[in-house]
């Protein structure tokens, strides 16, 4: 069992980590999230892991976002997302605001073409994918179509509105 | 036949079109010019979106674009101390779960997925040997590139930009910021696949791996295989030539986007551009298995790791 464990927290803990940072922007949470995943996967080991893991850290992001929209902690969450860089100044804040633009972007997508997004930077196959977010095989090649498309049609109009504004 | 849809249009371009159904979609695509043009879109919209949301980043600051790729020690130092913490929390939680007598919490939902889901999951129909299990062609590299090079010079002087296959200098020259963050992207997830390979090592270094059938073709006939490929001409080739080609399966790296499709009458090359230069996937069909290899400036650590994600 141990062995087992061992062997899942060294193949999926990073990706893990990755898309949870990428759906948070908060490395400390995707962190926390992550470990809780696998003390659940102690508790039921599934036969499937790496649908099962990400499915329950995808439950839990959603979980802790609506406590964490009633406890008002949504703008320290956009706050934590800066990360340590090795840029100039000007590079570094340019960066930022373009990350910041991205998840701005990434937040108006709905939450499941969100997560399907996600998952297939992970290298997921849309058997993966279905078995992860609970959808038909069927479905994901119209959900990811979706997804990509407001994704890139957010971050323009956001490119949109900087250029307007400055 | 209506026009495919924008769904059926994206599973092809992720590869994920059963064999079966994919023959009457090539053959609707050659008929069909506005569902080759709503293809290219989706092509482009899916490069687009995928370094989007790449560029959020991977919580572990790497710095984007450096285009070198090296096996990270800090981070698979950072993963021991991870690792421990989690074995912690592993003791911890089995330890309230024995002291409470009840199971830790989980979602029912997810208990019975756990439950429900199949025990592997099966992508490919016919199964051909992971580029991991072929023998690569890395070695011809110097040869290769020069002669890969003069094609290109010629052909992007004769080709006119077509849909899935624009030629590198026409992609630079319209849209040099696109290149490069497509380079940059592809740089990042390289480098994303190195810092994962400490998670891959153990499997890499498996007795699986190490039991991976032998180059049949080493010696003589390696010799003459390098031969021929060496003096391949290359062209430029659309998307769904080339999944013809292939018989309606070509392998593509996932996470990466390539930037543009070469054929020869025997090979079908997948580039992808890096800052560094450029990674190139090659694949043939011989008989009815696939021969892939891939080749790149990156260390061989990073290729190894790319070759798994390669679907």
């Amino acid at each position: 069992m141990t062995e087992f464990l061992t062997g899942l927290f060294a193949q999926y803990h990073e990706s893990l980590v990755r898309m949870l940072f990428r759906r948070t922007g908060d490395r400390d949470r995707a962190e926390d999230l992550a470990q809780e995943v696998f003390a659940r996967a102690v508790a039921a080991p599934p036969r499937n892991p790496r649908p099962w893991l990400f499915a329950v850290a995808l439950n839990l992001v959603r979980e802790d976002g609506r406590k964490a929209v009633r406890q008002g902690r949504r703008l320290e969450l956009y706050r934590a997302e800066h990360p340590q860089h090795f840029d100039g100044p000007d590079e570094g804040l340019e960066r930022d605001e373009s990350v910041a633009r991205v998840r701005r972007a990434l937040d108006t997508l709905v939450e499941r073409d969100r997560e399907a997004l996600l998952l297939k930077a992970e290298g997921f196959n849309y058997d993966e994918i279905a078995a992860t977010l609970g959808l038909a095989k069927g479905a994901i090649g119209t959900t990811l179509s979706r997804a990509r498309r407001r994704l890139v049609d957010a971050y323009r109009q956001e490119e949109g509105d900087r250029h307007v504004a400055s | 036949m209506s026009h495919l849809d924008e769904g059926t249009l994206t599973a092809l371009l992720d590869g994920e079109i059963p064999s079966d159904v994919l023959p009457s979609i090539t053959s609707h695509l050659e008929g069909c010019a506005a569902c080759r043009s709503l293809l290219e879109e989706l092509r482009q919209l899916a490069g687009e979106a995928d370094s989007l949301v790449t560029s959020l980043g991977d919580g572990l600051a790497t710095p984007v674009g450096t285009g070198v790729v090296v096996p990270n020690t800090s981070v698979r130092r950072t993963g021991t101390l991870r690792l421990v913490a989690w074995a912690a929390t592993v003791v911890m939680a089995a330890g309230l779960g024995y002291w409470v007598g009840l199971p830790v919490a989980t979602p029912p939902q997810m208990l019975a997925e756990s439950t429900a889901l199949p025990a592997a999951v099966e992508v490919q129909e016919n199964r051909v040997p992971t580029v991991a299990e072929l023998p690569s062609v890395e070695s011809t590299q110097p040869v290769r590139s020069t002669a890969a090079a003069a094609n290109r010079r010629a052909i992007s002087a004769a080709a006119e930009p077509a849909a899935g296959a624009a030629p590198p200098q026409v992609v630079a020259q319209d849209a040099p910021a696109t290149l490069g963050r497509a380079a940059a992207r592809n740089d990042l997830q390289a480098a994303q696949s190195a810092d994962a390979s400490s998670g891959f090592r153990a499997e890499l270094a498996s007795p699986r791996a190490a039991a991976a059938p032998a180059p049949p073709a080493e010696g003589l006939a390696a010799l003459r295989d390098r031969q021929e490929i060496a003096v391949e001409s290359f062209a430029p080739i659309e998307f769904v030539d080339a999944v013809a080609r292939m018989g309606g399966t070509l392998r593509l790296i996932d996470g990466l986007v390539p930037d543009r499709l070469e054929a020869s009458t025997a090979t079908i090359r997948v580039i992808y551009p890096l800052l560094t230069g450029e990674l190139v996937l090659e694949q043939r069909r011989i008989g009815d298995s696939v021969s892939v290899s891939l080749r790149g400036p990156i260390s061989p650590d990073s290729l190894a790791v790319l070759r798994r994600k390669v679907r």
